[in-house]
This record gives structure tokens, sequence and C-alpha cells, in this order.
């Protein structure tokens, strides 16, 4: 190994790439999606996955026999997995790989690199280092960190994580280390990381250094990465704490040092000096193997065998060139988020009122600011996550309405020794009274997250930028009427609603409410950095409505009639409720024709329901229609339902187009649909900020449901039923456990493995420039982490982007089943035996065509 | 009528537990069914006999079915009692355990494992009742070790993680200690009163003794602190809330931390004549009030915090029970229970209600601490509470670390030429034991070398790190010579020996031949770390726990009921042969878990398919 000879240790260096690696999920409140491998994504889809398992022993793709028996099933089919060997393999080949994929055998088993130094303590010394240092850590770091559990806080705690113990041991009798030579190191001040590196590992081992704290450090990868995390974005917390991933390596080893004195005086070698095993540079790379070929045929065979039908089907109901121009006139539109759980709902209104349009855009509506609702001490920040928004909307309360409503279960008195004794003795009764209730009854409580509480609707938002109050904290208090208009100009551009405006059009954010759920972050709208998407729809049906901004818009061609109103509102994805907002300023004759769609909006929701109740083994899916709103309703504020919804499980395709493209087709709430009109944006000018999101937000949810299916231990966090809140910011199992990362098993069960595959209704040149032009964006697909179709509507044609261009794609599939009555097709399928992929799969239903 | 409810109280959950075992494995609504039918009957069954009970005026009914076992010298009554203790404990249980069968037929839907959860609890519902309803001491500890394990499989519910695993085992052991006291009060007691005395003959028996019963209401004091997570011993419960919430809720919020408590409830007139002891249960509650509550208030982890308030307050009934507050210790442990359980069920919602509480209402903490004796203190008391006071180094250091260095001096008992040797001991030994007449002394100092033998094979059982049959061996030469050593301390008798050695020689075996089957798949069973074996033989892991069960003597096995039998048997001057006796239950107990656990949980070492961190 050439790096054995001059080689330095640079602490910068160490942790430079540390950081890379570590998890960047952050504090639970605000569950933003992102891609788990992140670090791995300038590498080939496949290269990353195996690279990473190889380093970290991740399991990025099923087993082989798992493969083999969804083929057995017929879940992969026999026509595709042929296509994909001949396709990766040639014509010649064919038999023999053929063979190798359906029945050779492999060595399954498979070491990490990861650990191998570490395990030298036990093997060595022998010292179980990660007990002896890891429980102690943990807590020491969570104190400091926590945000309101503990009733008395980490004292210092503003002075950062050593200065704090610093300063902290110095006043106490007792101290967190077990000796004086730990206690010494901790308070000299001088004493830098290395140092503490070659007491542990050795001086003169240095090529060991990187190594030792690299299996150190994921060792318990959720800690280390909040720690990362934190100190990249400490705004990420309400109540912002000093803290580097520095400190805890070097508390860390603080702490190991003290236990290798305790345990061994003050004889012992380093580590460097008695281990036998070579330095290992863990993220070197390393030749591929047979069976990784063997399996990256299976695992795209497998995504294309449901990709070929959707294809199959998107091209066999492929609309006329273009529709025809004088359409009946529009009943109502609404514009809903991309989130492929608004799929069904907008089915369901399209059924209903055959003259009314839906359309899909990121659920922000393209207004990015902060929220302060009234009486709250902090900001939110309502946009996707890069995003810096420089606006604040404020809520002007009438009354305190708003304020948090306290539950008295969770006063934290009950803990403390007086009022304790009271709070024991009086509460004990109605708790089991509550508890009672709930099971009984369930119905909404301070202490379930209502997304609909997330802002007053009869309070006032500041959306107008008055100059009076210019400015808080550096942000702009509301937009000025041409920031406005070009907000509003840009999302109805992009989504292609530029002409016959019906009466009324509706603008619907989504959120989440759910009972016991750490996670209900992860439900709410991603597009809001994981908070409820409501006061954007009310933010923006409001500018809409503006009238100096629809004069700006007739100045820039933009002409929408005055009879046109805007109403914002909120779609409840957990509890299928819907809410609409200021229904007041609308004129009699849409008041009317509001009431009538309200209506509609409920029936809409009934059947949203039934489709989705369809997947709850607790709601029975033949009752009637009503009574499975309510069972879904009270599902959602139930404390002992740990899946009030199932997120974005099985999501699969994106598909960027005019909605007559998917109208026909049953996708099963698959796909997130955007809403893109080819034909008013000939050459693409608007088509690179419809994409330029997409990749970041649809493919972050992807690949983080990918992954969390693949190794729901290692990369997800496991099941939710033990988790333990952690400073309330991530979940534990136990109560000296590693923070748990990740998307639990509850909500990836039903989930499908498969990359997203994106298609774009637009000429494939186009597409190709588009892409092109966004580097970020354009790695996505290049790197194969999205699949990317063009589809070409003037020529009817599939363009499959591959190895950097377009190539024409023609489905396999030849008949593709249909369905009448979606009702009946939802009562009769079986709902899965156990969330094993081989069951799972099977609940997730075939495209249909739509009679 | 009531007379005959009594017993079926306890019948039930044996039914519905075994109904529970019986269902399908895959089939959620029969499992449920099966609990909740058998809950509900009890539920029933338990209004009939309260209103029955009541209306005959409330006072104390016992009932006695029978003997289990009798012979000349040693009778094994079946006796069951309800008093106003058992009805308010029965009551809180079985409400408690319905409402939690409830909550989890939704919570751990598609759950692997959703049947052991139900089996598992309805164990748990059984060893309570049998607790609760216990008319003598036999039956009590009967339940009392059915909690233990049923502890064990509930704390290592998600058993393919390490710390589940290592918790169980850390839970179990300091539930053995527990256990062995209440043994050790069962013998005293034994003599004390030269017969199994049922609880209703209380009255009669403590006019008789007076002084004496100090040492065994001492004795039955420790195993209540122990089981109920006093000082020292509370680090155990946060530890023990591994499995699924809602059966941290029902064990470690309600039900099975309360049972030390219950234990001094049901003898409080054996203790409450004796002043000294009065007085240091109430310091301990004190203490252990102080401790905790100061422990709660620092603490970030939900759990962890809720456990050391429920520690709290149960330390304050302590302190009301020493006191002599019965029935104030009784509304406390009702509301108590209630509240925590809640708690702990609703845990989960605390990110989404403290975080939104504090979005509205936050005000930055001032923790400076000023450099005086105040804030000296402050310091001092802050740092501790945040390592929970040491409680769980100082076990580990002042109580297994000694045995396991004990246990690591002995460590060539490990040669397979010392086993056979010692084998060869066994055997001559017995021979010698069972011809020769020998004197009461050297008797006394032949059965003692025995017990010291059979002690230090369990304790080098405990500290070896070498293959799983190798510590299977030694602890079943610690049966050898431990049975030597009763056989030869009390009666000689061939009957007892047999029953003894019939239990833990098919133990040994079948055993032993799974260990092997084990190793001829490839995973060769091993101390030196966590094997996971369950992962993949399922079905051999459930029938090792039997085998478990059965070689640690378990109520189950015919080695019990010698064990039992023998032990009343010894004299009640041989303190130091009870003593040894004592370790050697704990050490026998603690080995044969660690082996289950070390082999079959934590995660699998052969990997091939998704394996948990160790830290997580």
């Amino acid at each position: 190994m050439t790096q054995e000879h001059n080689y330095r240790f640079s602490e910068q260096h160490l942790l430079h790439v540390l950081k890379q690696y570590l998890p960047t999920q952050g504090p639970l409140k605000d569950f933003v999606h992102h891609n788990t491998l992140h670090a791995f994504q300038d590498m080939k889809f496949y290269d990353a996955i195996f690279k990473a398992s190889a380093i970290f022993g991740y399991q990025t793709t099923f087993s082989l026999t798992e493969y083999r028996d969804l083929y057995a099933i017929k879940r992969i089919t026999p026509e595709i997995l042929e296509k994909t060997i001949r396709d990766s393999k040639g014509d010649r080949k064919y038999k023999e790989w053929h063979s190798k994929v359906l029945s050779k055998e492999y060595d399954r088993t498979f070491a990490p690199r990861i650990g191998k130094l570490r395990s030298e303590w036990k093997r060595l010394y022998p010292l179980d280092m990660d007990n002896a240092v890891q429980p102690l850590l943990f807590r020491i770091i969570c104190s400091y960190i926590d945000q309101g559990i503990a009733i008395s806080p980490f004292p210092f705690e503003d002075k950062g994580l050593l200065q704090a113990l610093r300063d902290l041991e110095n006043r106490s009798l007792a101290s967190f280390f077990k000796t004086k030579r730990a206690q010494d190191l901790l308070q000299d001040k001088t004493c830098t990381l290395t140092q503490l590196l070659e007491i542990v590992v050795g001086k003169g081992n240095e090529a060991y250094f990187e190594q030792y704290v690299y299996d150190q450090q994921f060792a318990h990868q959720g800690w280390s990465g909040i720690v990362s995390t934190l100190e990249d974005k400490p705004e990420a917390l309400l109540y912002p704490k000093k803290i580097s991933l520095k400190d805890m390596i070097i508390l860390e080893l603080l702490l190991e040092i003290d236990t290798l004195v305790s345990r061994l005086g003050d004889k012992w070698e380093p580590l460097g000096n008695k281990t036998t095993q070579p330095p290992v540079d863990i993220f070197a790379s390393e030749p591929s193997t047979e069976v990784q070929e063997v399996i990256k045929i299976w695992q795209n065979a497998f995504e294309w065998s449901y990709y070929d039908t959707v294809l199959s089907g998107l091209l066999r109901t492929l609309p006329p060139k273009s529709t025809k121009k004088n359409v009946a006139a529009k009943s109502f539109q609404s514009v809903f988020c991309i989130d492929e759980r608004e799929y069904s709902l907008r089915t369901y209104i399209e059924k209903l009122d055959k003259d009314c349009e839906t359309f899909g855009a990121p659920g922000f509506f393209g207004v990015e600011f902060y929220f302060h609702p009234a009486h709250a001490k902090f900001y939110d920040k309502l946009c996707p996550a890069p995003v810096t928004p420089k606006y604040l909307v404020e809520e002007i309360a009438k009354g305190d309405s708003h304020a948090h409503r306290k539950e008295i279960m969770y006063s934290k008195h009950s803990h403390k020794l007086a009022r304790g004794f009271l709070f024991s003795y009086l509460l004990g009764i109605p708790a089991i009274g509550k508890l009672i209730a709930n099971l009984v009854n369930p119905s909404m409580s301070p202490a379930i997250a209502d997304a609909f509480a997330h802002m007053d609707p009869t309070a006032d938002l500041t959306i107008l930028h008055t100059g009076k109050h210019d400015r808080k904290k550096g942000l702009q208090v509301g937009f000025t009427a041409n920031e406005m208009a070009d907000r509003v100009e840009k999302l109805l551009r992009c989504i292609g609603l530029t002409k016959n405006f019906a009466p009324l059009v509706y603008i619907v954010g989504h959120g989440s409410s759910s009972a016991n759920n750490p996670h209900h972050g992860a439900h709410d709208c991603g597009a809001c950095s994981g908070r409820p998407g409501l006061v954007n729809a009310r933010v923006f049906a409001h500018m809409a409505n503006y009238g100096p901004v629809r004069e700006l818009l007739k100045s820039r061609d933009l002409l929408i009639p005055d009879t046109t109103q805007f109403v914002g509102g909120m779609h409840d994805t957990a509890s299928d409720d819907i809410k609409f907002y200021d229904e007041a300023i609308l004129a009699e004759h849409n008041n009317q024709l509001h009431i009538k769609n309200k209506h509609l909006f409920e029936n809409a929701l009934d059947l949203n329901a039934k489709e989705r109740s369809r997947r709850f083994m607790s709601i029975n899916t033949k009752r009637p229609i009503k009574k499975i709103r309510s069972d879904i309703k009270k599902r959602s504020v139930s404390y002992y339902e740990p899946r009030p919804e199932l997120g974005h499980g099985t999501n699969a395709l994106c598909v960027v187009g005019r909605r007559s493209l998917t109208k026909d087709l049953f996708l099963d709430r698959r796909a997130f649909l955007n809403s893109y009109d080819y034909t008013s944006d000939p050459e693409g000018a608007l088509l690179p900020s419809v994409l330029a999101p997409l990749g970041v937000v649809c493919g972050g949810i992807n690949l983080e449901y990918f992954f969390s299916r693949m190794d729901n231990y290692k990369l997800g966090a496991g099941t939710k039923l033990p988790h333990n809140v952690m400073g309330l910011i991530g979940v534990a199992n136990s109560s000296d456990g590693d923070l748990r990362s990740g998307l639990p098993l509850q909500m990836i069960e039903v989930h499908d493995p498969v990359r997203l595959l994106m298609i774009v209704e637009h000429r494939p040149e186009v597409v190709k420039k588009v892409i092109q032009s966004n580097p970020d964006l354009y790695e996505w697909f290049a790197k194969e982490w999205i699949h990317l179709v063009a589809i070409d509507p003037e020529k009817k044609a599939l363009y499959l982007f591959r190895e950097g261009k377009f190539a024409p794609y023609a489905p396999l599939t030849k008949k593709l089943p249909t369905v009448r009555d979606l009702s009946h097709m939802f009562e009769t399928t079986p709902k899965m035996k156990t969330n094993h992929i081989l069951d799972a799969t099977r609940e997730n239903l075939p495209i249909h065509i739509l009679k | 009528m009531l007379l005959h409810l009594i017993p079926l109280l306890a019948l039930v959950p044996i039914l519905g537990f075994a109904c529970c075992v019986l269902s399908p494995r895959k089939w959620e609504r029969i499992i449920f069914s099966v609990a909740m039918a058998s809950i509900l009957v009890e539920l029933v069954l338990f209004f009939s006999a309260s209103y029955l009970w009541l209306r005959a005026g409330a006072s104390p009914v016992f009932t006695h079915l029978g003997f289990l076992y009798t012979s000349h010298s040693y009778d094994l009554p079946l006796d069951f009692y309800f008093d106003r203790l058992a009805a308010v404990f029965l009551g809180m249980a079985t409400v408690m355990t319905a409402l939690v069968f409830i909550f989890s037929k939704y919570y751990m839907h598609r759950e692997q494992g959703f049947k052991r959860f139900y089996s598992t609890v309805a164990l748990f519902f059984l060893g309570l009742s049998l607790i609760i309803l216990a008319g003598n001491f036999e039956i009590l500890f009967a339940g009392w070790e059915l909690i233990g394990i049923s502890s064990v499989l509930l704390i290592a519910f998600y058993r393919d993680r390490f710390l589940p695993a290592r918790n169980a085992l850390k839970v179990f052991s300091v539930y053995r200690i527990a256990d062995a006291f209440l043994l050790a009060a069962i013998w005293y007691a034994h003599h004390l009163f030269e017969k199994s005395i049922s609880f209703s003959q209380f009255p009669a028996i403590i006019a008789q003794q007076g002084n004496h019963l100090a040492l065994l209401g001492l004795l039955l004091c420790i195993a209540a602190l122990i089981k109920s997570a006093q000082f020292p011993f509370s680090y155990w419960l946060p530890r023990a809330m591994e499995g699924p919430t809602t059966s941290s809720a029902i064990f470690y919020g309600a039900l099975s931390v309360h049972m030390g408590l219950y234990l001094l409830l049901r003898t409080y007139p054996l203790w409450q004549g004796t002043i000294w002891l009065r007085i240091v249960i109430a310091a301990l509650g004190l203490i252990t009030a102080g401790i905790a509550t100061s422990i709660a208030r620092v603490q970030s982890s939900i759990k962890t915090q809720i456990a050391y308030a429920s520690i709290t307050q149960i330390g304050l009934m302590f302190l009301e029970l020493a006191a002599g507050l019965r029935w104030l210790v009784l509304l406390h442990f009702i509301s108590n229970a209630s509240l925590r359980t809640y708690q702990l069920l609703i845990s989960p919602s605390a990110v989404s209600y403290l975080v939104h509480d504090q979005f509205f209402y936050f005000v930055p903490p001032h923790q400076q601490i000023k450099n005086t004796l105040l804030g000296k203190i402050r310091a001092t008391w802050y740092i501790l509470s945040v390592k929970e006071w040491n409680m769980n180094t100082v076990a580990s250091h002042y109580l297994w670390k000694p045995l396991k260095s004990v246990g690591q001096a002995f460590a060539f008992l490990d040669e397979p030429a010392f086993r056979l040797i010692s084998l060869i001991l066994f055997l001559t030994s017995i021979r010698v034991a069972a011809s020769a007449k020998l004197s009461a002394n050297s008797r006394l100092l032949f059965s003692t070398t025995a017990a010291a033998i059979g002690s230090i094979f369990y304790i080098r059982a405990y500290a070896t790190k070498k293959a799983a049959k190798t510590c299977w061996d030694l602890i079943m030469l610690g049966h050898l010579f431990e049975m030597l050593f009763l056989v030869s301390a009390s009666a000689w008798s061939w009957k007892y020996l047999g029953l003894y050695g019939t239990g833990a020689a098919i133990a040994f075996v079948v055993g032993r031949g799974c260990l092997w089957y084990l190793e001829a798949r490839d995973e060769p069973p091993t101390l030196r770390e966590y094997g996971g074996s369950i992962y993949a033989f399922t079905k051999l892991g459930q029938l090792f726990f039997i085998l478990a069960l059965l070689f640690m003597a378990f109520p189950i096995s015919p080695s019990f009921l010698a064990q039992d039998v023998l032990l009343s048997l010894i004299p009640a001057n041989h303190v130091l042969q009870i003593v040894l006796f004592c370790l050697s239950y704990v050490m026998a107990g603690v080995s044969i878990m660690r082996l289950y656990v070390k082999v079959f949980f934590g995660p699998h070492k052969t990997s091939y398919h998704e394996i948990a961190y160790k830290a997580s």
C-alpha cells in the first residue's frame, strides 16, 4: 500500500470525509427525505450500493433467494428477465448468464470493512470498548442536545460541549470519568484530537488513525450523524446547541482512555502497537464480482417488470395529439401537491365531475417564506429544504386562540418528588379514563399532531408587504405585488393553467395528523420542509386573488377573468379531511358553486378513504363508505395505531406532463404527478424550473424508502414499537441505544424498492437539453439513481435515457388488465399476510386500464 | 360458591396461556380472541368473586384445594387466599392486562412475534395471578419465578439485537437475586413454623414467634426492594424497557415493578412488629425517592424519565407502608400504576406535543452553576444523576465482577480432563456417602464441601467464554455436586436423588444434543459473543428454552420438587449451607440463562441478511 509510506494524518481531512458519510437526517420535528447514500451519489447507482455494502455491511439489495422467489411468484417476469440479461450480457452469453441468474449458488455471507480494527479491543485486551464507552457517551451527548425532556438542563450548555464539561467537572465533586488521567486531559485545553489518538492508537501509528476514528464513529452513526448535522445546521433546533463532531470524537477518546486506564492500569500498549492487521483504506474501491452482476440483473428485472407495464399503459392510452380547441367550460380547477398520495383523490374528483380539471405542482406552490404563528416564539420554514426564503408571513390572531393547549398528562411535574406525589394520586384514574376513551372512541387531543392546527383559519396573514413594518430578523414581511405576480405567473405557466379559467380554482396543500408518532413530520409535505402545506395554499390563493396582481398578470399576457376566484385549502392525508380558507371573500355565485364543490370533495374523499382502506387490516373495505371514512379518521387519532397512514410507501413513478397522460390508468397511488403542458412550452423554456426540484424531492423520497426497505436495521429505524424518544430530536431503541435514523418498518413494509421512473412528456431532444443544463439534476439520471423516459407526444413514442442519450423503448407487455369497478377491486384484493417482500409485493396492484 | 371461584381465578390464566401457545402463529385474530376471551372470563370471575366476597363481609377467604405433593416430612399444599389486598391487585392486573391486550391488537399488528407477545403477556399474567392469589409462600414463589421468565422473554422480545438480549440477562440476574432471598425466606419460615404455612395463619403464628420474625422480615424486605427497583437496584427498570411500548407500559410501568410492594403488603403481619426493620424500609424508600427523582429530572430520554418517576413514587409507597398506612399505599399503587402506564403508552407523542409546546412557550433555561458550596452540590448532583448514581456500574463492579474473577481462577475446570476427574470424584463420593456411616460432623463437612464445589462449578460456568457445550457440562457437574450436597445434608434418599437427577439429566442430554446440532450446522455455539442462532433455528431455540428451564429446576421440572423437599430438610442452624445453596441457585440460573441468551439471542453472527448494529 502506498499510503503506509510518508503517511500524514490530517484532522481536517478526517472530519471532512467522516461528515460526508455520516447520516444527515436532522431532528425529527422536520423530516426531510433524502438519499440515504448521498455520500455515494457521485458514483453510478450499482457501483455505489455495492461499495456502500462492502464498507458498511448494508444490505442494499434483496438476497438472491428473495429475487428468485419473486421470480417464482411472477413478480419478476421471464420476458423482462430475458431482456435484461440480453441487454447487459449480449445474446451470445445469454444462456450462460441465464443459468447463473436462476440457479448458481453463491456464498451469501459478507463481512464489512468497517469495525475490523475496533474488534481488536475485544480480541487482544480483551475489552468490550463499545459497551464500556457508548452508554455514557450517548447519555452525555443527549443530555447536552436535549430540547426539553429533562427538567434540569445541562449546565453551561451555551459554552460548547467540551467547555461545558470542563466547567461542570470543575465545580463538581463527582466526575463523568473514573480516572484522573482522563480528567486532566479534558481540562487541558491544548490537547488535540491527534494527541488523543496518539495515546489510544499509538504514536507512530498514524496510518491507523483515520481507520480507527471511522470504526469508532460508525459504530454509532446515529449520534455522530445528528451531531454532525447540528454542527452544520444549528438552526435545525429550536433551542440551538453549540456542538461539533470533533468535540464528540474527543469526548469519546477521553472516555476510551478512561476505560483503558481504569481497567488495565497505567501500563498498556496502544492499539496500533498490538494489532496484527495492516491498516486498511476503508473507502478504497473493490473489484466487482460475479454475484454483483447477477444481483444487478435481478434488481433491474424487478424494476422493469413493473415499469414496462406502466410504459405500455401510457403508450396505449396516449391522448390525441392536442386536446380539442373548444372544450367545454370547466366547472372548477384544483391544484394539488405532486405527492403520490393525492393521486387517488384527484382521480375521484375528476370521476365525480367530468368537467373539472386537476393539476399537480410542488406543494409549497412556489411561494417560499417563513411563517410566524401568532404567539409563537419561532418561525417555521415553509418551502423545500434547500431554499432559504427572504420573506416572512405573520399570523395575526384575534385574541389568543392559537396558543397551544396544555395536556396535563404530559406535565413534567409528575416526575418530581412532592408534586409527583400529588399528581400520581390525582391523575391515575383520569389517565385510565383517557386511555379507555381513546380505545373506545379515538378523538383529537393536544397530544396528537394536528395538521390543521398549524394555522388559525380565522387569523389574518401579513401577505402583502406594506413597507410599514418592513423587516423582521432580516426578513421582508410579506411580498410586494410584483413578487406575488412573479410567483403566481410562474406556477400557472409551469402547470399549463393559462386559459379556460373556471370560476373557482382550488389550491390544496396537504398535511398529516397522527397520534403517538414521532415520525409524523415524514408524513407532511416534503416541499414544505416536512410541514403541512396549508399556509402556502392560503397565501398563494390570496396572491392570485389580489387585484394589483391580476393587473400585473394581465400586462404579462396571463388573463384571469375577474369572476375567477382562488381558494386555498388543505387535505389531511391521514384523516382524509379537507378544509378551505377565506371562504368569506367568495362572490355570491362562486360561493354557491363552492358549496356544491365542497360536497363533491367530500364524496371524493369517501372514495379515497375506501381505496386507502384496502391496505388497512383494521378496516373492513366492504363496510358502507361513510363508515370507512369515519374509521379512517379515527385511525389518525388513535394512540394504538402505528400506521395512521402509509406515507410515501410504494412510490415508484413521477410523471411530468398533462393529466390526460395518466387519466385512463389506475396507478395505485404510486405516481408523483407534476402538471406540465408541452403544447404551451414547445421549446421547453419552462421545463428546467419544473424539473429542477423533482430530483431532490421525489428522488430523495424514493431512495430513502428504497434503502430503508432494503435494510431496515442499518439504514432504516427498525420497528417503531420499542422506540424511545431521545431529547426530542430522535428515537432510539433502548435507554442506552444509538439514535435510529431512516424510516421505521411500519412506513416501508408496503414499499416495493424500485428506483423512481421519471416520465417527461416532451420531445427527447428537448428533455436532454434541459437536463444537461442543470448538472445537479443531470447527475441523478446519468448515474442511474433515477430512470428517465421521455414520451414524445407527437410521435407517440417512448425514449429511455441511458448512457447519456435517449434511445427508443418498446414495451414488451402486450396485455394489460382492465378495470371497470374500482370499488369492487379494492374489496376483493387480499391484504398482505406478512410484511415479507413476497407477501407485501402482492398487495401492490398491477397497473390497470380504466374502462 | 366463593371458595370455588377463587381457584378458578388462578386456573383461567393457565388455560388462557395454554390456548395462546396453541394458537396458529400467523392468525392474529385467533391469537387475540383467545387471549382476550381468557382475560374477559377472568374479569367476569373477578367481579363475581369480589361481589360475593363483599357481600360476605369482605373478610379474608382461604381455600385449601389439597396437596400438590406430600410426604411424611414435607407437604406442598395448594392454597389460595383472597382479601382486600388480593382484590385490589388482581383487579388492577386484570384491567390493565385487558386494556393492553386491546391496545396491542392494533399496535402489534403484523409484528414478527405477535403470538409470542400475547403468549408471553399471558404467561406474565399467570405469574401475576399466582402471586396475588397465593395462599402460601410456595405458590407465591412459583408465580414469582414465572414473572422472571416472562420478563426475559419480553425484554428480549427483539431478540435479534444486542441491547435487548444483554438487558434481558441483566434484569434476569437481578431478579434471580431477589428470588434467592425469597427462597431463603421460605426455607427460614419453614423451620420457624415447622411446616408450610398459609397466609391465613399469620396472626396465630405471630403470637407464637415474636422475635425470630425479624430475620424473616429482612429476607422478604430485600427480595421486595430488588423486585420493586429500589435503591441501589433501580438501574434495572429503565433497561427493562426494551420490548414494545405496550409491554413496557404494563410490566414496568404498572404491574411487575409493584410486585415487591405486594410481597411486603402480603407479609405485613410478619414484620410489622420489628421496628428497626420498618425504619430501614422507610429510610430506603425515602432515599430511593430522593435519588430517583433527581435522576428523573435530568434524564433526556422519555422512557427512562418515566421509569425513574415511577420508582420515585414506589419509594414513597415503601415509606407509607413502613408507616403502616396500608390503605394509602393501595390507593397510591392504583393511581401510580395507571398514570405511568398511560404516560408510557403515549410517550412517542412527546415529540409532537413537547416540540409544539416549546414552539409557543419556550424560555431559554438558565443553568449557570456558581462556584459556591451550593454550586458544588448542584454540579455533583447533576453528574451523579446523569450517571444514575453509578448504580449500574456498582452492581457490576461489586457483585458480578468478583464472581467472574472467582470463576476465572477456576479456568482449569474447562479442561476435559478436569471435567472427567470431577465426574469420577462425584461417583466415588456418592458411593462413599451412600455406604459409609459418617458421623454428624463429618457429614456436615462432607455436604458443605459438596455444596462449595457445586457452586464453584456454577460460578465457573458463569465466567467461561469458551464453547457453550463446555459451559453446559460445567453446569451439569454443578448440579451433580449440588445433588450430593442436598441429599447428604438432609436425609439420604435415592428417591429424591433420582428425581433431581432425572430432571437435570434429561435437560442435559437433550440440550447437549441441541448444541451439537448447531455445531454440525456451522453455527458453533460459543459464549464469547452473542450468536443469534434463533434467526436460523427458531424451533430449536424454543426447545432449548424449555430445556434451559428444566435445567435450572424451574417449577415445571421434577428437580424443583426434589430441591424444595431436600432444602426444607436442611437444619436451621446450617447457615453456611443455605448461603451456599442460595449462591448456587443464583449462579445456576444466571449461567443457564446467559448460555441461552448468548447462543440464541443477539445479532445473528452469520451475515447473509440484515443485521442490526450492536449499538442500536
